[in-house]
């Protein structure tokens, strides 16, 4: 019988394996910057990117170019995985990226189909997940299913690397501008996903120094002690990574003590009855009853195989764990804590999250209309209320969706009534032009 | 009062054959896709059945030019022509049916295994044309119906 046993081999999976590279489909000749023109154009080809683009093909919607200033599908979020050499995804088999109910091939059969290069440890894996339980994934089972699914809804076609400046309603179309290339476009869908939260200014005395750096960016070699700041899974990689090195951590957690959890939000926000706590389609829900919704469901937790390392860690004296203070001030030297007390480390990291990129800088302040941090958008669509022909996908919407909006579930949930909405405008707009 | 009931329960092993883990996976698919992918295999003798699958999903969403999914089922009914032949030159059915589908498919495997060498119409050129004649003679009453919009079949042994 198998048992569900959290253990830090789960974390351990092999990253980059021989993995099959199908044969895929033949790209047609094109020009090196975006058309023109097209029916949507979706900002962004991480998860949410290819489950807006996944969708529209399937309603018929195919003139649809994407920009990415990566360029591959989901290019970005493997670059931070790879990073931090996380090798597993927290998000479970069922929270596939792509779409539910065309018959698609879903994450775990994908992961199924390539049963010969699986551990025994991540078939296991596999098998929890079928029998109803929470399991981890392959960050090479995600990125090839990835690939696949960009494949056959034609994304790897249709997508040009390239920044993206400006998104400006113009009439009934929306103009898309960047770097040497104009789109005039029916709609735009934002999937922007979110972007490193940067220190407090008062941390920092004067310009950062080359001893502090942030989860984003590479350990300098020959660190002895390592001072890593944040509560977080990147926070818990980190930690690991560093005791690998043998090198020596101290762990400032900001909070009074490690959370450690299956997933970044509570289950009940992946079903039904979560997201109505959010989603006023269902009954009215007060702004404040959300944001408080937020700040008490979006904290930073560490998934649970990491517990037996990081308490072993402890023990045994390579890892310092300082809890239930905040932080004064980081220095090239360390961190100053807020109750007077100094850690010391010949490097600081920062892992202090993320923040969603809600549009600002590409759509003007006045359109997005941000609201502690949130767009302002039409719930039953996500559109902006201020540009209905510019849609947010991600974790734009948490205030619409919930805080399950900025996980591979909440992109689908996003998808469809994204989709929907603009698969009935361009099927409007056909009929007004035959 | 014993126990009426058996409470435990173990999860399907995860030690055997990749083929059978893909076959129970097919044996849940639409007709369809299995002639298609039965179609696809004898194409290309060196693909594996993973492979086969996803040029499949491929053809189902119209992604590529040189095969248009409704040619590869037409290819697959051919196929299937030629095994039904093969299944009534050897008098090969599947008999009572286990209701486990890994063992139902390893035995489906072994008796068109067993009988290849000697019939020559249930021979295959690849691993994946095996893995999918194995998954259309599972599900070879909805085959049946796919494949006669394209061939004729000829009565298999019951």
């Amino acid at each position: 019988m198998t048992t569900f046993v959290p253990q830090p081999r789960l974390l351990r999976s092999p990253r980059h394996r021989d993995w099959p590279r199908y044969p895929e489909p033949a790209l047609p000749a094109r020009e090196d910057t975006p058309p023109a023109a097209a029916d949507v154009v979706i900002v962004g080809a991480g998860p949410a990117g290819l489950a807006v683009a996944a969708a529209l093909w399937h309603l018929g919607v195919h003139d649809v170019v994407l920009v990415d200033r990566t360029g591959p599908p989901a290019a970005r979020l493997l670059d931070r995985i790879d990073g931090l050499d996380q090798r597993v995804l927290r998000s479970p088999y069922e929270h596939h990226p792509g779409v539910e109910g065309y018959r698609d091939c879903e994450l775990r059969d994908f992961a199924r189909m390539h049963w010969s290069l699986l551990t025994a440890v991540e078939r296991r894996e596999v098998r929890m997940s079928q029998a109803g339980h929470r399991s981890v994934v392959p960050v090479d089972v995600f990125e090839a299913y990835c690939r696949h699914t960009a494949a056959i809804h034609r994304v790897t076609e249709r997508l040009w690397a390239a920044d993206v400046h400006t998104v400006e309603p113009d009439g009934d179309r929306v103009l898309v501008l960047g770097g040497g290339f104009r789109i005039t476009a029916r709609q735009v869908v934002l999937c922007l996903g979110e972007e490193r939260r940067d220190a407090p200014s008062g941390w920092l005395a004067g310009p950062r120094p080359a001893e502090i750096g942030y989860w984003d960016e590479p350990v300098p070699p020959g660190v002895d002690r390592e001072v890593v700041v944040g509560a977080g899974l990147t926070a818990a990689h980190l930690i690991n990574n560093a005791l690998d090195r043998g090198t020596r951590v101290a762990w400032v957690l900001r909070g009074d003590a490690e959370r450690y959890q299956c997933s970044d939000v509570n289950a009940s926000f992946f079903r039904a009855e979560g997201r109505a706590r959010f989603d006023s389609l269902r009954q009215p829900v007060s702004w404040d009853a959300r944001l408080a919704l937020m700040a008490r469901e979006r904290r930073a937790s560490v998934m649970f195989e990491f517990q037996p390392l990081l308490r072993e860690a402890e023990a045994d004296g390579r890892l310092t764990v300082h809890r239930g203070t905040d932080l004064r001030a980081v220095t090239g030297g360390g961190v100053e804590l807020t109750d007077g007390a100094s850690v010391a480390g010949d490097h600081v990291v920062l892992a202090l999250g993320t923040v969603p990129a809600i549009g600002l800088g590409l759509l003007s302040d006045e359109l997005v209309g941000a609201r502690d941090g949130w767009p302002d958008l039409d719930e039953r669509t996500l559109a902006y209320r201020r540009a209905p022909g510019v849609f947010a996908a991600g974790a734009a919407s948490c205030m619409v969706l919930g805080p399950a909006a900025r996980n591979l579930d909440g992109h689908r949930l996003a998808t469809a009534r994204i989709a929907a909405t603009i698969a009935a405008h361009v099927r409007e707009g056909a009929a007004v032009h035959v | 009062m014993s126990e009426q009931y058996d409470t435990l329960f173990s999860l399907p092993s995860i030690d055997d054959d990749p083929d059978t883990e893909l076959g129970v996976l097919l044996m849940g698919l639409g007709p369809d896709r299995l002639l298609a992918g039965l179609g696809v295999a004898g194409r290309d003798p060196t693909a594996d059945p993973a492979t086969v699958t996803l040029l499949v999903d491929q053809l189902r969403h119209g992604a590529r030019a040189e095969l248009m999914f409704s040619d590869a089922v037409a290819a697959g009914a051919r196929r299937w022509q030629v095994a039904c032949e093969g299944f009534v030159a050897a008098n090969l059915s599947l008999g009572l049916r286990s209701a486990a589908l890994r063992r139902l498919w390893e035995s489906a495997a072994d008796m068109i295994a067993a009988f290849s060498d000697a019939t020559p119409q249930l021979r295959t050129t690849g691993a994946a044309e095996r893995v999918y004649l194995i998954a259309c003679w599972l599900r070879l009453a909805e085959i049946a119906t796919i494949a006669e919009e394209h061939v004729v079949l000829p009565e298999l042994p019951s």
